[in-house]
């Protein structure tokens, strides 16, 4: 009998072996695939997180700001940039732009200094940039002409602010003294980064530039890039450009490279990843194990056979195929059913949300899980390899016992 | 000549911490002030300017208006320990109380902490006379302030006061850990009246690295008549 058949009658013979074995194997795949999914969705939302609230995928600024950011020094900015806006947004590589102006401010209110991030937008570029509309949780956009101001949820809270409020902001301005300035509060936002969401005012640009003293600058153009056009291209375009138009003080850096951004994916891919192969260790050892046990356990069998005239090579293959065939089944039923979880928490998302107050990470509270098919296939061809390859050695070394002492085994 | 020596002897030791810090504060304060001036301040970024005109009664009331362009219309109040901001593009007034009182005024060396605090000096602090001391050429009374409050600015401070002027020459200002905060030079001294004041004054914040601040006193009217309310938050938002 070809010892295919042999294998697939002996896994059908103890059924309840086969199950458990092929359960250990299913179990293990199911959490690969939906740990794999976690982390290439965290990855990818402290991505998104960073590019549209922090850095754009490529960032512009006058160089001697970012030696000195620390100190925020407003008197280092982009003069002119509404002339300058015009020529960039006219390059092909450039999708998306987001003039800005951050200034740290304080709010003093009932004994308590309230640290903030005002941050001057253009709101009808913004909406593009951060679809603000999405993140307004309640009242409405302010009036550019105004001295209105969005409050970001954290600090609305703290403060107990509601749309129609009032408060007063105290910085640095552009020629290093001190001002003070009153916005109406005309809305609430909440971003995914509740970090940014206990220290963000959201405040027309010209109003910020009055508040600061800084009329016609701003501290940074954000750019999200053409799909044609990587971020490092990008920014080898516009260096270009700010060469050839007389901007020399101006640099473009893509996100990955501006220094304390990247760090923190890079701090975040090593953490996942750390995990994601804790996980797999784990869950290679529960396959291994159980493959080999499901061999131990049977030595008098092999001694059986092993008496009837097969030979010790032939052994080993057969408990290679029975592996093979357990495997095979277990991780396609473990894949799909970490797919089939997968799918819909990529959907509803994990809510850390509890979890991760107090933390002023740029990691949303809310997960959600992003199906990279590569994790699946992976997952696959490895529970089946180890499978196989962990059924050889126990079954070899069976093999090799003389069947008189093989049937002897209790 | 014995007997001389021994008189000469007590006149010099005949003086007491306590009495120093009295004759210093009697120099510093009027009954009432106005003084113009300028705060100058160096930093690694250049030299900023500031004009302002201040006023002052007794040792408790100051206000400060600033007249130079980036500054002007905003004012600072202080009525004893509480300090309140006026900004034109604010629509209430700002108290600073607690760490905020250690913000600098004006990107200067000198912070909101430094405008509280009375001028009694012996009821705040114990005051010891280490010796004599030449600063400046000037032979100075050494004298050590150790604070026995706690809502004093700096917990240590170490003053030399000018032997015959009896105005501090240099003061350097501690934390409760003995750290240096601040140093106070006076580069130039005054008189009006029958007292002399410090007309330029050099801070340097040992906390900031490259920076100083020069207050200048270009004129100075003591013992004037000022208007009714003038330290008065009503007063503050004219």
């Amino acid at each position: 009998m070809k010892l295919w058949k042999m294998a697939a009658r002996n896994i059908g013979r103890n059924r309840r072996r086969s199950i458990l074995s092929g359960s250990a194997i299913a179990i293990a795949a199911m959490v690969f695939v939906i740990m794999f999914s976690v982390v290439e969705g965290l990855k990818i939302d402290l991505t998104d997180n960073l590019t549209k609230y922090f850095t754009g995928q490529v960032r512009i600024r006058n160089s001697q700001y970012d030696e000195n950011e620390e100190l925020n020094p407003l008197f280092y900015n982009i003069s002119d940039f509404s002339n300058l806006l015009e020529k960039i947004e006219a390059l092909p590589e450039i999708d998306r732009t987001s003039p800005r102006i951050q200034v740290p401010g304080v709010i003093f209110k009932n004994d308590t200094n309230y640290t903030t991030l005002c941050m001057g937008v253009d709101f009808t570029r913004e909406n593009d940039f951060m679809d603000i509309d999405s993140i307004l949780i309640s009242g409405a956009l302010p009036d550019e002409q105004e001295k209105q101001a969005l409050a970001g949820s954290g600090l609305a809270e703290q403060l107990d602010l509601e749309p129609g409020d009032k408060i007063t902001l105290m910085s640095k301005t552009m020629n290093r003294g001190t001002n003070a300035y009153t916005f109406t509060v005309t809305g609430i936002i909440q971003t995914p980064v509740h970090g940014l969401n206990t220290k963000l005012i959201l405040a027309p640009l010209e109003q910020v530039q009055k508040f600061v003293k800084m009329p016609g600058g701003i501290t940074e153009i954000l750019i999200i890039s053409s799909k044609d056009s990587s971020p490092e291209n990008t920014a080898g375009i516009l260096s270009s450009f700010f060469s050839s138009s007389n901007r020399p003080e101006l640099t473009a850096v893509p996100w990955n490279e501006i220094e304390g951004s990247y760090s923190i994916v890079e701090i975040a891919n090593s953490v996942y990843s750390i995990i994601a192969v804790i996980f797999f260790i784990l869950g290679s050892t529960v396959i291994v194990n159980t493959t080999m046990m499901v061999v131990y356990e049977r030595i008098r069998e092999i001694g059986t056979i092993s008496a009837l005239g097969m030979y010790g090579g032939e052994i080993v293959r057969l408990f290679f195929l029975e592996a093979f065939f357990i495997a095979l089944l277990g991780s396609l039923a473990g894949i799909l059913l970490g797919i089939g979880i997968t799918i819909p928490l990529s959907h509803f998302g994990i809510d850390f949300s509890r979890a991760m107050e107090g933390f002023t990470l740029e990691v949303s509270p809310v997960f959600y899980p992003a199906l990279d098919l590569r994790s699946p296939l992976t997952t696959f061809f490895y529970a089946i390899g180890v499978s196989s390859i962990a059924s050889l050695f126990p079954s070899w070394r069976s093999a090799r016992i003389q069947p008189v002492e093989a049937l002897r085994t209790v | 000549m014995i007997a001389l020596i021994f008189t000469a002897c007590a006149a010099l030791h005949a003086i007491t911490a306590d009495e120093i810090i009295e004759k210093l504060e009697r120099n510093l304060v009027h009954s009432t002030a106005r003084i113009e001036g300028e705060m100058t301040v160096q930093d690694r970024f250049g030299e900023k300017r500031t004009t302002f005109i201040s006023f002052a009664e007794g040792e408790s009331k100051t206000l400060i208006e600033f007249t130079s362009p980036e500054e002007e219309g905003q004012k600072i109040l202080r009525i004893d320990d509480d300090i309140y901001l006026f900004f034109p593009d604010a629509e209430e007034l700002i108290r600073m109380q607690g760490s905020a009182l250690r913000q600098s005024v004006l990107g200067s060396d000198m912070s909101y902490e430094d405008l509280t605090g009375g001028r009694e000096m012996k009821d705040s602090y114990n005051i010891v006379l280490e010796g004599i001391e030449t600063v400046d050429g000037k032979e100075c009374y050494k004298c050590v302030l150790t604070a026995v409050k706690r809502n004093v600015p700096y917990p240590k401070q170490i003053m030399w006061v000018d032997k015959d002027l009896f105005m501090y020459r240099k003061v350097e200002q501690y934390s409760l850990s003995g750290r240096l905060l601040k140093e106070v030079s006076v580069l130039e001294m005054k008189r009006i009246n029958s007292k002399v004041f410090p007309s330029r004054t050099l801070i340097k914040d040992a906390m900031k690295k490259k920076s100083q601040t020069v207050f200048s006193v270009e004129a100075i009217q003591v013992d004037i008549s000022l208007p009714e309310d003038i330290f008065s938050l009503e007063e503050l938002t004219w």
